[in-house]
């Protein structure tokens, strides 16, 4: 299942550390991939139904 | 009585649009020599393509109003022992463009960067660049592509009618990986109103329609992969690489437009 968060409560996605510190915390709720854009800042996560991503922002309907 | 500017009169037929719309090959390459991926961010990129003429699909007699829309594909293969992580930073023209990772590439298996929200429009020129690294060593870089198409087709503020559209096939094919597999292919998406939330015809096969007026953000027809969803993911594979998502391929466009703007 994927899940969209616009305007996400993440690191600092321009180094390196700070895609992999967002990839660690993203793991520890259960998510199998995930994908940032810098265009429109939003975030998208692959995993299981029923994630508790709400750390990271409000998860967009559909 | 003066009439009014929107409606100038009983509607003139202009001439007939009809044009066809042939695509080159990918650019494809599957890597004689692996590259293994380091365990934190390259300084460099690993995969690097600059949209050229070459890579651009070629209308006949002449081109309709659209924006190009790049895609790009890279892949490889887990050969360590056990799951990795395999991240990746997007940068267009030096600038970033997107950061993800898949967690789950297990032992022996194949991922698959699909890059498919880059900017749109595309210029020749463009630079697309892009760093890989694991979370363990062993992880490999065997392929990567790149393609082109167009989007945001069409005219727009003006009435057509019998408009065809054909669909023939899908892009990109690729071919020259390990085990290539697509998703199901992206439907052609004929928007409705001025904006990507309400009523959206999806055409997954060649298909008519008697009157239209398209709206200027979207135009008449707007691809489904890489515009209408700006997909940014690596897929991990037991068997496939490329494991790609791509959009039906459109051959031909033709329509009346009808001398009142709306």
């Amino acid at each position: 299942m994927d899940y969209r968060i616009a305007h996400p409560v993440i690191p600092d996605q321009s180094t390196g550390a700070g895609v992999m510190a967002l990839d660690a915390q993203l793991r520890a709720v259960g998510a199998e991939g995930w994908g940032y854009s810098f265009a429109d800042n939003t975030l998208t996560v692959s995993g299981p139904e029923g994630m508790d991503l709400s750390a990271f922002g409000v998860v967009e309907d559909g | 009585m003066a009439r009014s500017p929107n409606c100038t009169g009983a509607p003139l037929f202009k001439g007939r649009v009809d044009v066809s719309i042939s695509y080159p090959d990918p650019d494809e390459t599957p890597l004689e020599t692996p590259v293994a991926l380091p365990t934190s961010e390259p300084a460099s990129p690993q995969v690097s393509f600059t949209l050229a003429t070459k890579h651009l699909p070629i209308w006949s007699p002449y081109e309709l109003p659209h924006s190009k829309m790049m895609m790009l594909y890279a892949g490889g293969k887990n050969t360590s022992g056990g799951t990795l992580t395999v991240y990746w930073r997007v940068k267009v023209n030096g600038a970033n463009r997107s950061t993800g990772s898949n967690t789950n590439v297990g032992a022996n298996a194949y991922w698959t960067l699909n890059s498919l929200n880059l900017p749109i429009p595309a210029s020749v020129g463009d630079t697309v660049d892009v760093y890989l690294w694991a979370s363990g060593a062993n992880v490999e870089l065997q392929y990567k592509a790149f393609a082109c198409c167009p989007t945001r087709i069409g005219p727009y503020d003006i009435a057509i009618a019998d408009v065809v559209v054909v669909l023939d096939g899908y892009y990109p094919v690729l071919t020259k990986g390990p085990n290539p597999n697509p998703t199901s292919p992206g439907p052609w998406r004929v928007p409705m109103s001025g904006t990507d939330q309400d009523l959206i015809f999806y055409l997954q096969s060649s298909a008519s329609m008697r009157v239209i007026a398209p709206y200027p953000a979207w135009r008449l027809l707007r691809a489904f992969y890489g515009d209408g969803n700006t997909t940014n993911q690596a897929n991990a594979s037991a068997t496939y690489m490329p494991y790609y998502s791509r959009n039906y391929r459109i051959t031909r466009i033709a329509y009346t437009p009808l001398n009142l703007r709306v």
